[in-house]
């Protein structure tokens, strides 16, 4: 983040913090005073003859209520977070910036960029959408998370309830590719979610050593793999890759596609410490800088090409 | 008996194996010929432009006269070439060539108003990148070849095939840095 960004942003951090601080005194006042009901109605329960178990079932449902209430009570807070700082942090470097916290990128594109295997539409869910342009390309993100959770599995003649982790979660990418593409491209690490693409594709063997040990490439023809995976291209995702972590890449048919596994919600706000390191931002914004300089190496940004037939 | 048993498990494995080999050196072998065919056919992509980037500039860049001839004469050479090592010769020459020129066109701002200019520059510039990457996908492919074609014991299946090393290609000086015209007129 630049400095003059920084300092257009200070005062919204500022506000944001007040906002924060509000927030937190709200909780502890919404948990004092359920406590104290749950508390007033245990003690009033003893008084008419009940045991210490009715003390504590009300404290204890006094704060399971309150434990429920906490992320709607910090909601406005996280959400003026990412509605403030979000869009002006990425005007540094895009344009015609569209936010949407509770938007995702499409099912389709997830399916699209043959990096997962299939997962129904209602296991896809996603916040923090940004719908951009950089100079000619269209580009739009969001965080995903797809599949995984508890499942009932038939086990011993009966159902047993198994945790199945996600087909993905992390960031996910999509860029118009704004060349003749005659086919697709795949690359992913190792240890991916798939170990081979879904469609028949061939292995290709680039000639960067460091890069064919991070990454696997297949592709539907292996001179259009070397046609987009340039030297340049295949430093930069070999340097983040080895980074910031698992990160596979495919163009499949006029679209670019980056995904970025972790965890983390790279936009959530932090509820203690600080808001005006510039730290806080770096994580996620130096993902948003990869994307770009990957576009930027393809040379997207610039709609001259005509298809060669 | 057992003896015997050993024996024709030892010789089908031996035969497996030169099975798995040659058919492997093939493939290979056919990935180079891939490469060196779409080189092949976006050097005819060029080779075909040329004559319209001729035509289309000579009416602006009066000055490029001499340049403009010898790029006339290079293709005409790269037509009459004797050999595949020649040709690839000439091309690189071409390719440099052909990447000063559209330097030196820079200095003409009424060509970038021409549009049958801006589609042939775009269509040069596009064709010297998928140049680019079929070429190393040729080397990727020879280098992979070679190493079957020498190693032990692919070397006695490829020896017995009667492969040799491919040598790879090597960009002439002036054609290792295809020129990024559409950057250099800010497009």
């Amino acid at each position: 983040m630049d400095a003059r960004t920084y300092a257009r942003l200070r005062p919204r951090i500022a506000a944001l913090t007040r906002e924060r601080r509000a927030a937190w005194a709200m909780l502890a006042a919404v948990w004092a005073g359920l406590l104290l009901a749950g508390g007033g109605l245990g003690l009033y329960l003893l008084r008419l003859g009940g045991r210490p178990v009715h003390l504590l079932a009300s404290l204890a449902a006094a704060g399971a209520l309150a434990g429920w209430l906490t992320p709607t009570l910090l909601y406005p807070f996280k959400e003026r977070f990412k509605r403030e700082l979000v869009k002006p942090l990425l005007e540094g470097s895009l344009e015609a910036v569209a936010y949407a916290p509770l938007g995702s990128v499409s099912v389709l594109d997830l399916e699209g960029s043959l990096l997962f295997k299939t997962v129904p539409p209602d296991e896809v869910t996603g916040e923090d959408l940004v719908v951009a342009r950089r100079g000619e390309v269209g580009i739009r993100f969001s965080e995903l998370r797809a599949g995984g959770g508890l499942r009932r599995k038939p086990r011993l003649g009966g159902e047993r309830l198994v945790y199945e982790a996600p087909v993905f979660q992390g960031l996910f990418f999509v860029a118009d590719f704004n060349k003749p593409s005659p086919g697709i491209v795949v690359a992913y690490p190792e240890r991916w979610f798939l170990a081979r693409p879904q469609i028949e594709l061939e292995r290709v063997r680039m000639e960067d050593p460091r890069f064919e040990r991070l990454f696997k490439v297949f592709a539907s023809d292996r001179i259009f793999a070397f046609y987009a995976l340039s030297p340049a291209f295949m430093e930069t995702l070999a340097a983040f890759a080895r980074g910031a972590g698992p990160v596979a890449f495919s163009i499949v048919y006029g679209k670019l596609y980056l995904a970025l596994a972790g965890g983390k919600n790279r936009l959530e706000p932090p509820l203690l410490g600080t808001l005006y390191s510039p730290r806080l931002y770096q994580g996620f914004l130096g993902e948003v800088e990869l994307f770009l300089k990957l576009v930027d190496d393809l040379r997207l940004n610039r709609r001259i090409w005509g298809q060669m037939s | 008996m057992t003896f015997v048993w050993v024996l024709i498990v030892l010789a089908a494995g031996a035969v497996g194996l030169v099975v798995a080999t040659y058919n492997r050196l093939i493939g290979l072998k056919n990935q180079i010929d891939y490469a060196r065919g779409a080189i092949d056919a976006l050097l005819k992509k060029r080779f075909d432009l040329i004559p319209n980037l001729v035509e289309t500039v000579k009416a602006y860049a009066k000055h490029e006269r001499e340049t403009l001839e010898r790029v006339t004469e290079l293709r005409s050479r790269v037509g009459r070439a004797q050999s595949d090592d020649e040709r690839f010769r000439l091309e690189g020459e071409l390719s440099g060539l052909l990447g000063r020129l559209l330097v030196q066109l820079e200095a003409y701002p009424q060509l970038k108003a021409n549009e049958n200019f801006l589609e042939l520059q775009a269509s040069l510039n596009e064709i010297e990148e998928q140049l680019a990457a079929s070429r190393r996908a040729y080397n990727a492919a020879v280098v992979q070849f070679n190493n079957a074609v020498e190693m032990f014991p692919s070397n006695m299946v490829a020896s017995w095939m009667g492969l040799k090393p491919r040598p790879v290609f090597q960009a002439e000086e002036a054609a290792r840095t295809a020129p990024d015209v559409g950057r250099m007129f800010g497009s």
